[in-house]
């Protein structure tokens, strides 16, 4: 542990698990508890704990934009280097999750800004995409394909906006922080990448899926 | 805009109601308009509309969750990378670190208006 962490204040709960290092206590502890172990007492644990409750949405979210498995998985742990590094910065004013992804969007937006030829869709990129087949019909199955495609075609800035959206717990005001968008700009994008989606559903002529 | 299958589905799209409020109550019976209930229930037209929406929706967002997929090895490889990496700042007192933070800033301002006083200098000639 490290002797300068007299100033940072720990829950109780948080100095109990620094003593007893309980796995299953590190699991119940909230996330600014989770940073503050991790920055200032070097608790590895600790973000390893911050990495496995988050790496799901941000690694689906890097999918989405980067429509490529393994470089949106690069993308991520690339996030979560910068994040681990920065952790100091995040004072919690904002939810940990959403610091966070304002982190993974701005790594792929560097990315992309270094690799210009990605803002192309690259070739077989529906595989990059999640395969649901096992657990639906056919037709769902296409549906999903097709749905899958019809996101990854969408205009990058609206991609993002659905993907924050349909993640469900990421609020409008939180998308907007995190794509840096004022917050009526977040609602045109999502109605107009909406209003897209479904031409492109009823373009593929789907119907509904009952 | 008059009441129409259309109107119903633009106002559909612009209320973007919450998905987990449309997983909760799919039928509308708490979110929707009575307005909009009204039509639903007289209209076949309508009905189908809002079920479509109600289907998308659903689908949509059950597309989403499923790209949301976890990685034991991932996480293990996020923490080996983190070996050689420093947090930035640790360990630094907050008051330090929001001092040093201000003076930056204050440094940048003062920069800002001396090349701001040196341009109207310029502007204005000697």
């Amino acid at each position: 542990m490290a002797s300068h962490t007299a100033t940072i204040p720990l829950s109780a709960e948080a100095a109990t698990w620094l003593r007893k290092r309980d796995p299953q206590a590190l699991t119940e502890l909230p996330d600014i508890e989770l940073v503050r172990l991790s920055a200032h007492y070097n608790a590895k644990r600790a973000f390893a704990e911050l990495v496995r409750r988050h790496q799901g949405k941000i690694r689906g979210l890097l999918l989405r934009l980067a429509s490529d498995r393994t470089l949106a998985d690069d993308l991520a742990q690339e996030a979560f280097l910068r994040a681990y590094r920065g952790l100091v910065g995040f004072q919690g004013r904002a939810r940990f999750s959403t610091w966070l992804y304002r982190i993974a969007y701005n790594v792929y937006l560097n990315h992309r800004t270094r690799v210009k030829e990605l803002a192309a869709l690259p070739e077989g990129f529906e595989s990059g995409a999640p395969a649901p087949e096992t657990s639906l019909s056919q037709s769902r199955s296409d549906l999903r394909k097709d749905l899958d495609a019809a996101i990854s075609a969408l205009p990058e800035r609206y991609r993002a906006v659905v993907m924050l959206y349909y993640l469900e717990d990421v609020s409008y005001p939180e998308i907007a922080e995190i794509l840096d968008l004022p917050l009526g700009t977040v609602k045109t994008h999502l109605h107009r990448a909406k209003k897209l989606l479904r031409q492109h559903m009823r373009g593929w002529g789907h119907r509904r899926r009952r | 805009m008059q009441d129409s299958p259309d109107a119903l589905q633009d106002w559909l799209l612009a209320a973007a109601v919450p998905l987990s409020v449309i997983r909760n109550d799919p039928s509308g019976d708490s979110w929707l308009p009575a307005k909009w209930r009204a039509c639903i229930a007289a209209s076949a037209e309508y009905r189908e509309v809002f079920e479509q929406f109600i289907a998308d929706e659903l689908e949509l967002g059950d597309s989403v969750r499923l790209a949301d997929t976890r990685d034991i090895w991932f996480t293990a490889r996020v923490v080996e990378a983190t070996g050689g990496a420093k947090v930035y700042g640790a360990g630094l007192d907050p008051r330090y670190r929001n001092w040093i933070v201000t003076g930056g800033y204050a440094l940048a301002i003062v920069m800002c208006a001396c090349f701001a006083l040196e341009f109207l200098g310029h502007m204005h000639g000697p």
